[in-house]
């Protein structure tokens, strides 16, 4: 196996959780390329992710999961695309407070459509607490329609277990028997 | 000994009972309005009539050391396996509220039904506990393989001894009518925001629109409520707000997750079949619903693949129990679905929902592996 396909990718609009998801998970401080926002973007967040996010989980002296995770601006969509070869599966974290979410979640699932033709989807729906809709039912429906049931859970990023939770939902994904 | 007029309390001796099982009968005792009854263990007072519970450790025994030390008192055996020859009024397990009330008045009316002790009023069987409590954990299988069948028996008690050690398990049944369970259920199914009443008392004002419930007592008492069956229960269209302050306020699912834990025990819902392909339509939102072991596993499978209950205990190798529990919690949450003919025909115009299940190769299987633990000691 190649070591590029022990990956997780995390994807997602500005401001959802993917960089905080990323620091709960890895083993080194994760490095981000963060550099102060120039565009509307700044009114969501003082700084973003201009490239990307990297965390690492060690599994051994030789065995690391890579924790991508993408620039979230759509001018970097090109990266996407290379992040998308291979890996285990894809988190995708929306944001709930946003404008148009379910416009988040279809145009993310389109970008990373080639990915999930081989790998499992895990959604998580972060800043509930502070916009209630669209519920994961609301979400469900949406994938539902696009032939896809991946688990849509609510998180805090900030919250260590709701992200392992998702970790675990996307193994789970895979294989139901796994043992860890 | 007399009948007590209803504005006197009857006093409940009990025996063969644990806290758990008092707190059951308190609670039952504290919703019934036509006699005040109450526990021997919370007043001084004489008792008048008592309920013995033959299924503890120490079984009939309990019931003889009580007629020892009252030789007249009217008595109530309360026990899972019903006995022919038993020496007083027995009252089936579980306990069911319109069966103990007019059986203990029976007995106050007519003590002389029960003033000997029988000579040997048991089968000499094991006896088996109740049904466990939502916190205990199951008693493990013998064998780790699926048995060729997994029986069911309903709520009655069978005729047949208690499992002993080694012996194949069978499922026992859970019937959502009377239940809290079962009347939440409903009113989550319904269009309109319902009032929910049990015991003539206002209970719960379920909103399934905005999938919010405001509750007009304790969560522990609910949890109480959840081990009764029998209750006088009631819904109405909710035409305005209640005048009562609610005592908690909280998402719907939750409530309906957690009710269906409490209730079902570990325990088949009636009208589901151990054969029957199940599948889930949606994964339950597991980071905000009470916890229950496996459930990402559980999920993972059956949003996958339609797989029947028997089937998934041999997969996943797991108790029964925990994937009982799902069943219930998820069905409650409008989430399961039999993979019926019907079924199989919508899903087959999408896309199927993820890549047909493949054996994962070793290494591959062994990295996921490694990694789920990782995730899990972190």
């Amino acid at each position: 196996m190649r070591p590029s396909d022990n990956k997780i990718l995390f994807a997602g609009p500005v401001g959802a959780g993917k960089t905080t998801a990323i620091a709960s998970l890895s083993d080194i401080p994760p490095v981000t390329t963060d550099a102060t926002a120039s565009d509307m973007t700044l009114d969501r967040k003082g700084h973003t992710t201009v490239a990307l996010d990297y965390g690492v989980l060690m599994l051994d002296d030789d065995t690391k999961v890579h924790l991508y995770g993408t620039p979230g601006q759509e001018r970097f969509d090109f990266m996407w695309d290379i992040l998308s070869q291979g890996g285990i599966g894809l988190i995708l974290l929306l944001d709930n407070t946003r404008p148009h979410p379910i416009r988040d979640l279809q145009f993310f699932l389109k970008a990373f459509d080639k990915l999930l033709q081989d790998a499992p989807l895990v959604v998580g729906i972060t800043k509930t607490d502070l916009a209630a809709t669209p519920t994961t039912a609301h979400y469900a429906g949406i994938l539902e329609t696009l032939g896809l049931r991946p688990p849509i859970f609510e998180v805090d990023a900030r919250n260590r277990e709701d992200i392992k939770t998702l970790v675990c939902a996307l193994l789970y994904s895979i294989d139901p028997g796994l043992e860890g | 000994m007399s009948v007590s007029t209803p504005a006197e309390p009857i006093t409940v001796l009990t025996a063969g009972m644990d806290e758990r099982k008092l707190a059951l009968f308190r609670m039952a005792f504290r919703l019934h309005t036509l006699h005040r009854y109450r526990l021997a263990s919370d007043h001084p007072a004489t008792p008048q009539v008592a309920i013995v519970d033959v299924d503890s450790a120490n079984g009939w025994q309990v019931w003889q050391q009580y007629r020892q030390q009252h030789p007249a008192m009217p008595a109530l055996i309360v026990t899972a396996y019903p006995s022919d020859h038993a020496p007083s009024l027995q009252m089936v397990k579980p306990v069911r509220m319109e069966k103990l009330f007019p059986l203990l008045r029976q007995l106050l009316a007519a003590p002389g039904h029960d003033t000997a002790p029988a000579a040997n009023p048991v089968p000499a069987v094991p006896v088996a506990a109740m049904v466990p409590a939502a916190s205990a954990a199951p008693a493990p299988l013998p064998a780790p393989s699926l048995p060729p069948s997994l029986p069911i028996h309903g709520d009655a008690a069978a005729a047949n001894p208690a499992p002993r050690s080694g012996q194949r398990r069978t499922l026992q049944r859970f019937h959502p009518a009377g239940t809290i369970y079962g009347l939440l259920v409903a009113a989550a199914r319904q269009k309109q925001p319902q009032q929910l009443h049990c015991e003539q008392r206002l209970f719960a004002t379920v909103d399934p629109v905005q999938g919010q419930v405001a509750l007009y007592t304790t969560l522990s008492s609910v949890q109480q409520l959840c081990e009764l069956n029998g209750l006088r229960l009631g819904a109405e269209a909710a035409a305005a707000l209640p005048g009562d302050e609610p005592t908690l306020r909280l998402p719907l699912p939750t409530l309906l997750w957690q009710v269906a834990l409490w209730s079902c025990r570990g325990r088949l819902l009636a009208g589901i079949d151990p054969d029957t392909p199940l599948r889930l339509r949606q994964w339950p939102n597991l980071t905000r619903l009470a916890p229950l072991p496996g459930a990402l596993r559980i999920a993972g499978l059956w949003s996958r693949t339609p797989t029947s209950l028997r089937v998934a205990v041999s997969l996943l190798k797991m108790e029964p129990g925990p994937l009982c529990n799902f069943i219930a919690a998820s069905h409650a949450l409008g989430l399961l679905e039999p993979a019926g003919k019907a079924n199989e025909a919508a899903s087959a115009a999408t896309r199927p929902a993820t890549p047909a299940p493949a054996p994962l190769p070793p290494a591959r299987q062994s990295l996921l592996s490694r990694l789920l633990g990782r995730i899990k000691n972190l």
